[in-house]
């Protein structure tokens, strides 16, 4: 029997360099006359430790890592092919603490099957949440998701069955399913690692939401960004039409859909749902007036859905385990499990998911392992650009919906980036307004004009410029933005700004001579 | 403006061909004609916008809010350098002031051999191995100054002079100025043929590289 080798192929991986690793393995097994099989799975989301090479054993998957191609001859010598010892053995994959402890219900599979074979996505429980939606009315599929108590996992964090309800009912000729994956946010990388690693579950995910509403047509809204997953998502999707599981009759059941991935063109406003509609139309991305929601009147002017990755590969485990059982994860009112990602500057970074309820600190500190450039952690950002900055003080604070917004933060996308006590806080919220100016769609003038009149007062505030009063007017602008803004982008860039201004007020109050004695501090990391 | 050559005619048509019946085709149109070309020449735009039934300024509204869409031919490699928060936190400011004064260009500018496009991003999905840089399609993680080097030889073949140069001094200066028109033209030959370069998509080039911040694209 051939052994079976896992080197990913999660783009994550490849940029430390899998790809090398891959080839190396392939040609060192020829030279010694060593058949094996090369699969190209996932990532386990381990990052510090990618390239994580993998071997079947009759013991379970074992694991080596970091691997370089270099690493390669030795790895060999070493009979790594049979599991044995070598300095970069880190034992059974699954018995690594990181991993271990996770809950993974939406990433099962990712990192474990080959992410373009149905036949391995089919061996490992995939399609079952399917067959089960198959044999049920679309209210009763709606109903499941609503009482698995999930809730949109892009960020709004909306009740998805709520959302498919008011679609479901709604009269039309045509209804979509859209999903978008225009995963913007920096720290954020989950929806990334699904799609290249699991991708048959967000398209089971889908067809099980076009079925619950009554749509034959659902489409992936991905980001330019991600040309890797473009290519896995495209070959998944061939792989589905061509057994069934998409097409005019979904598993001979007579009911249509079709699905297909439109890509974005670099615009992060696109993740906002009514921009990324008008994007998916093939216009401007420019944001709509609400009412009308998209649930009545979305693309094309019909009933769509518009959820995000994770959410919509949420559906098959509640489908295939019942709402109660992902019900049971969680916390209050935020149900289920959320997949975290560890970002910036973290000894561990990668992807961590559980049921809600960890603090920010377990999540930093057990997990992640501290800063990476061993220096006391100073602030996170949590949920992208546009998430407030919590700082150390308030670690303690459980990651959930309810517990985050108490404090004037908010969980986003579920993206953790760190910062050491080198950053400047100051500039940090220079930056925020600096990207909201650059990624504004213009339609509305708080957001359009008030994002570069930011930029320009907080440049005024570190040079020292009449500082109490342009933080006064700062403050004033950003309940302006806040209020006065049509969509997320312009109403909530103020929480990064106001926060950093609000925890880490001495950033905003050095002398000239304190903020180059800082840089240079910060030169010498 | 410059008419299209005929190999660039044939392209966008081939392009409209297969994707106009589609429902919202544009956005799919244009991504097609950046494949095929390169980038997309402002002397497509009526044809475009003639086959798809909309305006001249639906295109071009279209072209201009979308960062990704080039209106000039990009250097023969894109080097993008993701400049958002988590980066951010792992030196990537560093790593961009090193890759402006290394490649002797500021972002969203070709060196003058034609070799390097530099370009910003708002986040590569890497987050968790910060910085992130993007050559052509690949991805790399945690990129050190050193490492930078490495991968741009690699890719691009050996960095010229510029490297010496000083920090968007005098070095990046006639880049940005008159200069850059005829520069870029002759280093898009092997792209578009001759009519690759004309006078109006170099100008516009200078024009949005001296936007700088604000009017850049990624």
């Amino acid at each position: 029997m051939t052994t079976v080798v896992y080197v990913p192929r999660d783009s994550g991986a490849l940029a430390l360099g899998a790809e090398s690793v891959a080839l190396a393995i392939a040609r060192e097994a020829e030279a010694r006359r060593k058949p094996l099989t090369i699969v190209r799975n996932g990532s386990r989301g381990l990052y510090w430790l990618e390239p994580l090479v993998e071997i079947a054993t009759s013991a379970g998957r074992i694991a080596y890592g970091p691997v370089t191609a270099a690493d390669v001859p030795g790895l060999f010598d070493a009979g790594f092919l049979e599991g044995g010892a070598h300095a970069l053995r880190l034992g059974p994959t699954e018995e690594i603490p990181y991993l271990k402890t996770q809950q993974r219900l939406t990433f099962a599979r990712v990192g474990i099957v080959d992410p373009t074979s149905l036949a391995d996505y089919v061996a490992h429980g995939g399609f079952r949440g399917l067959e089960r939606a198959l044999a049920l009315a679309p209210a009763e599929i709606v109903q499941a998701v609503t009482d698995s108590g999930l809730r949109g996992r892009g960020g709004a964090a909306f009740p998805t069955g709520i959302k498919w309800k008011t679609v479901l009912d709604q009269p039309a000729d045509r209804k979509y399913v859209t999903c978008n994956a225009d995963e913007g946010d920096s720290g954020t990388f989950s929806d990334r690692m699904l799609m290249e690693g699991d991708p048959f579950t967000l398209i089971e995910g889908m067809t099980i939401a076009g079925l619950g509403v009554g749509a034959a047509q659902g489409y992936i809204y991905l980001r330019a960004e991600y040309p890797h997953a473009h290519r896995i998502l495209d070959e998944a999707i061939a792989e589905a039409y061509r057994a069934g599981y998409l097409g005019p009759s979904v598993r001979g059941s007579g009911k249509r859909f079709d699905l297909e991935v439109r890509l974005g063109a670099g615009a992060y406003i696109c993740g906002e749902e009514t921009s990324m509609l008008e994007s998916l139309e093939g216009r401007r991305g420019e944001v709509r007036v609400r009412p009308p929601l998209p649930a009545v009147k979305g693309l094309f002017g019909k009933p769509t859905v518009v959820n995000n990755v994770i959410s919509l590969a949420s559906v098959p485990v509640i489908l295939e385990r019942g709402a109660a059982f992902y019900r049971d994860f969680g916390t209050g009112r935020s149900r289920g499990t959320l997949p975290i990602q560890l970002a910036g500057n973290i000894k561990r970074g990668g992807l961590v998911e559980r049921a809600f309820g960890l603090t920010l600190r377990e999540l930093l500190y057990d997990y992640g392992g501290g800063s990476a450039s061993g220096r006391p952690l100073r602030a996170v950002q949590v949920g992208g650009p546009l998430g407030a900055y919590v700082p150390a003080s308030q670690f303690d604070t459980p990651f959930d919906y309810e517990a985050l917004a108490a404090i004037g933060a908010m969980l986003g996308h579920g993206g953790i980036v760190a910062f050491d006590d080198t950053v400047d806080m100051a500039g940090m919220a220079r930056y925020a307004m600096e990207f909201c100016a650059h990624e504004s769609c213009g339609k509305c003038t708080p957001c359009r004009i008030g994002s570069t009149r930011g930029v320009e007062i907080v440049e005024r505030i570190m040079e020292g410029v009449d500082r109490e009063a342009n933080l006064a007017l700062l403050e004033e602008l950003c309940e302006t933005m806040l209020h006065g803004s049509l969509c997320a982008l312009g109403g909530m860039t103020p929480y990064p700004v106001q926060s950093a201004v609000k925890h880490f007020p001495e950033d905003f109050r050095r002398s000239r001579g304190q903020l180059a004695a800082g840089h240079l501090e910060g030169e010498r990391r | 403006m410059q008419a299209l050559a005929a190999h660039q005619r044939e392209a966008v048509l081939r392009v409209l061909r297969q994707l106009k019946s589609r429902p919202g085709p544009l956005l799919e149109v244009l991504h097609g004609v950046q494949r095929d070309l390169g980038y997309i020449p402002p002397p497509a735009v009526p044809l475009i916008a003639e086959e798809l039934n909309l305006s001249r300024a639906e295109v071009h509204g279209v072209i201009s809010f979308y960062h990704h869409f080039r209106s000039v031919p990009p250097g023969r490699h894109i080097v993008q350098i993701c400049r958002a928060e988590s980066c951010q936190a792992m030196g990537a400011e560093r790593l961009a002031e090193h890759a402006v004064r290394r490649l002797g260009i500021d972002f969203e500018q070709t060196t003058a051999d034609g070799a390097v496009s530099l370009h910003r991003v708002y986040c590569l999905g890497q987050c968790a191995c910060s910085p992130a840089i993007m050559i052509d399609e690949e991805v790399f993680g945690r990129v050190t100054p050193e490492r930078f080097d490495e991968l741009v030889a690699e890719h691009a073949g050996p960095l010229r002079g510029a490297a010496a140069g000083p920090l968007r001094g005098a070095a990046a200066g006639p880049l940005r100025g008159a200069a850059a028109g005829p520069q870029r033209g002759a280093a898009a030959g092997p792209l578009g043929g001759a009519a690759a370069g004309p006078p109006g998509g170099a100008a516009e080039g200078s024009q949005r590289g001296a936007a700088g911040g604000n009017g850049a694209s990624k």
